[in-house]
């Protein structure tokens, strides 16, 4: 067992060929962590391996003669707080603060490729960066993170509506095989699955007075962290899209807030923090959308929280079942969906697919739009999809009713006018 | 790993630079020199001659020769760029098929990409015969205010030269990062950057590694070239009236007003006057010749181009005004491209910035280093540095009545995209075209085309019911592209693109192939050189040893004589031919003789 404060020194000019005992890939792996800077505390909290089972190995890598021990360990260092003795695999690690570095560490010595996936901070913890490009794929997967307040991934994830433990993974993402390691797959999947149900602060992880500085300092640590470049020359497979639409979320968020005018006449279309569910409105899925009934009361804050998860986890659901041309059970997940908040706009997909479901569903897709009409009286859409369906039954008269409706509300409408002249041209 | 290098390639001159052990490098070619000028020229022979060979040929080989082909890459005929390189280029350039532009060399039309590409294979060559290996991958430097149609027309030109362009970065922001890679800042900076042929002002905010571009703006009309041609008009305006002679008009007096500009202008930014001295310039029909003597003055240089200064300090203001920020915001201004040695210049941007510009970074490297720094971070070296550039100009689509809808915005950070829903407008209508155009005009034909889209094969239905989402992406080159979906359906439509001024994937293909053929010839045309030479130095070494054997009495030296003689004869016939299969034989025959001889 070392002292946790001790800060083991990798060995300059060792000649890897002719080592006593050849050490295991995590061994390798620990190595790469090992820069003079992080104190074995820090070691085991980023391992990603049991506190003894590190200490285990720390004292192969010294037995081989890879890394040193300083005589003492630096007073004025205290026990970090972050030290763990057992990181779960499922949650994410709080990350090791590096001390103050002094000057920039010189590369830790060669690893060899390892084939296990750590926590993504754990990478960079002590500010190593890898030797060389076949550390590559851990590492970078996780590109350092300057800001540490930014890039803490607890702070950031806190306040958002579903929290990642709970959240719907695509399982066929997940099992893509590519350049990025478990965890950091998990992350890109949340924060892109969330893009629209946080707004920019959550997005950027700083307060709603945050300063530009602040903003700005936020912006540059996510970038550096899913900026495309960051995994450039990879296969990332999917996630490369998710990079993309991460970043432009991330870019819109700063272009919003680090503009004072902007974030001004941004800040006035948030509502109230409590509410955190409440999503940015300029990329914000028609699905999240939240209509006035389900404002969460000042009591019932949790169980909205609940309900919104809930209605998340149906839409997105259904949103796999339409993009996989399963129609009705898409339908049949948005009309779940609308039990749990009445949304007219998921009733009306639900609606609009039941419609191109052939004939036999025509009467459940009126039904289910004469439901989004209960919710939103006043959305001509509904009447024209009710229209339509009526007239593809052949029941003009309620076809030209629910026109005549839909036309009141929306005088403009060119589909509504020229249906209503097809109508015309075909009953008389 | 593999090695990407950075390529400044300048409207006069290129470079190229490559990061070794963590630090950028300047590669020198075999002259020696950093930079190389971006000239080619085609000799009579049909052989392409490429930087310092083709300027020294230039005099003689006007019409053959192009310089600062730059200036016309991914224009259209007719454009206002073609239009004055019609009046002052001495090559012969005329309307490709697709609007583009073609230069006439040696009866053979090339396109911009392909000149272009001549450069860039130069530059490779450089950093092949110094990394000992033939790079790959690029980066390459584009100024900022280009265009799409420019930077997709200088990824052509990557690929015809066999260079895998790996990204496009703008030349002001390849400064900053030579700039501050490295060095731990935290600061705003401009980049102020007057090169051979554009004008590009950036402003950026470097942390922590983050280079981001605020804001860009630029004059693809104003550079060092436009300096140069001030003094022409002022040299062949005197000239004229004392002689009634307009220079201009011959195509070699041209060249040679051309070369004495760009000289005095060089030797102004160091000394307060220069002499000018072009002795037998023009001769008269009379056939009395004329010289041109004369004296510049710094003072007189100065009052020529005080406009074309004003006008790039204006353009300072508006990007600035543009980044939100005063003057007293930015930490640090930087000056890139040679014309910033101009001390006139440097006063103005001291002024205009109530600040010394920075000395840090070579005005003639600094582009060159970026990046290769790009490259380098791109191949994962390293993780400090993150380029976060802008789109300098709005993208947009044609909407009724001719105008232009804006649909993303000059200095958004890319990559970046823009979702836009257009609907049906006719019943059971299958086709929908999109007009896309970059620029700032309100009126959409002012502005760039950047092509048409037509997005085919939509599903018959009644008016508005056909709801497509077209996605517009701007890469991290600054390139664009365009993605549809059926929102009702959720298939991705396909899309047609007509190139406008750009090349077609067949004639790309056509040229990367008509360059490897033309690399091959040029390598077997080296290889019979060699040959030739090997042989030459044989019979010269064969001859001696007959000389010395001839007289000899012995009947088997008299044969090996007789037959070397004939192998003498064959050889001389072998080397006027020009074959190669004909010469390697002839060598071995002769070396054959030569030991039959040297056995005896």
């Amino acid at each position: 067992m070392f002292d946790d404060n001790l800060r083991p020194i990798p060995k300059k000019d060792v000649d890897y060929t002719a080592l006593p005992l050849s050490p295991t890939p995590e061994e390798y792996f620990l190595l790469s962590r090992i820069n003079g800077n992080v104190t074995v505390a820090e070691i085991c909290a980023i391992s990603g391996l049991s506190r003894d089972a590190t200490m285990t190995a720390l004292g192969r890598l010294q037995t081989a003669g890879l890394i040193e021990f300083p005589a003492a360990a630096p007073p004025q260092q205290p026990a970090p707080r972050v030290a763990r003795q057992a990181p779960q695999p499922q949650t994410r690690t709080q990350p090791a603060r590096p001390a103050p570095q002094p000057a920039r560490p010189k590369p830790a010595p060669k690893p060899a490729p390892v084939d296990m996936s750590f926590g993504a901070e754990s990478a960079v913890a002590g500010g190593a960066k890898p030797a060389t490009p076949q550390a590559a794929p851990q590492a970078t997967s996780a590109p350092p993170a300057t800001s540490a307040s930014a890039a803490s991934a607890d702070d950031r994830f806190a306040s958002w509506p579903v929290p990642m433990a709970q959240f719907d993974l695509d399982a066929e993402l997940m099992g893509q095989s590519v350049e990025i390691d478990e965890d950091f797959k998990k992350e890109l999947i949340y924060v892109a699955g969330m893009l629209g149900r946080v707004d920019y602060y959550q997005l950027l992880g700083v307060s709603r007075d945050a300063k530009r500085k602040q903003i700005r300092n936020a912006y540059f640590a996510l970038s550096k962290r899913y900026h495309p470049d960051s995994f450039y020359g990879k296969e990332m497979g999917g996630f490369s899209a998710l990079v993309d639409e991460i970043f432009n979320g991330l870019n819109k968020a700063d272009q919003m807030l680090s503009h004072k005018k902007k974030r001004v006449e941004y800040d006035k279309t948030l509502a109230p923090e409590v509410s955190a569910a409440s999503a940015a409105p300029s990329y914000s899925p028609p699905a999240a959308s939240s209509t006035p009934s389900v404002q969460p009361s000042a009591g019932g804050a949790e169980s909205a929280r609940k309900r919104e998860m809930a209605f998340g986890v149906l839409v997105k659901r259904a949103e796999k079942l339409e993009a996989s041309g399963d129609y009705v059970g898409a339908a049949e997940e948005y009309n779940k969906a609308f039990a749990i908040k009445k949304d007219a706009a998921v009733a009306l997909r639900g609606a609009n697919l039941l419609m191109r479901s052939g004939e036999e569903h025509l009467d459940e897709a009126i039904a289910m739009a004469r439901a989004a009409a209960t919710a939103e009286p006043d959305n001509a859409k509904v009447y024209l999809l009710i229209g339509d369906a009526s007239e593809e039954k052949g029941d003009y008269d309620t076809a030209r009713e629910y026109y005549e409706k839909a036309r009141g509300l929306d005088p403009s409408n060119k589909i509504v006018a020229r249906r209503l002249k097809y109508l015309d041209s075909v009953t008389r | 790993m593999e090695r990407i290098i950075g390529i400044d390639l300048g409207t006069t001159n290129s470079c190229v630079a490559v990061v070794e052990a963590g630090a950028p490098k300047v590669i020198p070619n075999k002259g020696g020199y950093k930079t190389t000028p971006s000239i080619v020229a085609i000799s009579e022979s049909g052989r392409r001659l490429v930087g310092q060979m083709a300027k020294r040929q230039a005099i003689t080989n006007a019409r053959h020769t192009v310089y600062a082909a730059k200036r016309l890459i991914g224009r259209g005929w007719g454009s206002p760029a073609v239009l004055h390189c019609q009046e002052t280029c001495p090559y012969e350039i005329v309307e490709g098929p697709h609007q583009d532009v073609r230069i006439i060399l040696r009866e053979k039309d090339y396109s911009l990409p392909e000149i272009s590409s001549i450069i860039l294979q130069e530059m490779k060559l450089v950093a092949e015969q110094y990394l000992g290996e033939e790079p790959q991958k690029a980066v390459v430097t584009v100024p900022a205010y280009f265009n799409d149609n420019q930077r997709q027309a200088t990824k052509d030109a990557g690929r015809i030269a066999g260079l895998d362009i790996v990204r496009i970065i703008n030349e002001p922001t390849a400064a900053a990062l030579a700039y501050g890679f490295g060095k731990n800042l935290d600061a705003t900076i401009a980049v102020y950057d007057l090169g051979g042929g554009t004008f590009d002002i950036s402003i950026l905010e470097i942390n922590s590694g983050v280079f981001d571009v605020l804001s860009t703006a630029g004059d693809t009309f104003l550079g060092g070239e436009d300096f140069d041609a001030r003094i022409i008009e002022h040299l062949a305006y005197e000239f004229a009236r004392e002689h009634r002679v307009d220079l201009r008009k011959d195509e070699m007096s041209l060249q040679r007003l051309k070369d004495a500009a760009e000289k005095a202008k060089i030797e102004l930014s160091a000394m307060k006057d220069t002499e000018i001295s072009l002795p037998f310039i023009y001769t008269k029909d009379s056939g009395e010749a004329l010289h041109l003597q004369t004296t510049l003055t710094r003072e007189r240089f100065e009052e020529l181009v005080a406009d074309l200064i004003h006008r790039s300090v204006k353009i300072c203001g508006a990007t600035l005004q543009e980044a939100g920020l005063d003057v007293e915001d930015i930490d640090d201004v930087i000056l890139v491209g040679g014309m910033t040695r101009m001390p006139k210049i440097q006063e103005a941007v001291a002024g205009f910035f109530d600040k010394e510009p920075s000395k840090a970074v070579h005005p003639d490297e600094a582009v060159a280093l970026g990046a290769s720094i790009q490259g380098y971070a791109l191949a994962g070296d390293t993780q400090d540095v993150l380029l976060l550039d802008v789109t300098p100009h709005s993208l947009g689509i044609m909407v009724h009545g001719g105008g232009f809808e804006r649909l993303i915005d000059a200095n958004t950070t890319i990559p970046t995209s823009h979702a836009h829903t257009f609907t049906t407008v006719r019943d059971n209508q299958t086709q929908v075209k999109i007009v896309v155009f970059q620029g700032e005009n309100d009126r959409a034909a002012e502005n760039e085309l950047l092509g048409e889209f037509v997005l085919t094969g939509l599903r018959a239905a009644p008016a508005g019911a056909v709801e497509v989402e077209v996605k517009f992406n701007i890469s991290a080159d600054g390139i664009v592209s365009v993605a549809a979906k059926d929102l009702e359906t959720g298939k991705e439509q396909s899309i047609t693109v007509t190139a406008t001024s750009g090349l077609t994937e067949d004639e790309i293909q056509d040229m990367i192939d008509e360059n490897q053929d033309y690399l091959m010839s040029l390598k077997e045309d080296e290889a019979i050189e060699d040959e030739r030479a090997k042989l030459s130095k044989l019979i010269r070494e064969v001859e001696k040893l007959i000389e010395v054997n001839e007289s000899s009495l012995d009947s088997e030296i008299q044969a090996a004589c007789d037959s070397a003689t004939i192998a003498i004869h064959e050889a001389r016939n072998a080397l006027s031919s020009r074959d190669f299969d004909q010469v390697q034989v002839a060598v071995e025959s002769l070396q054959s003789a030569q030991a039959a001889l040297s056995e005896i």
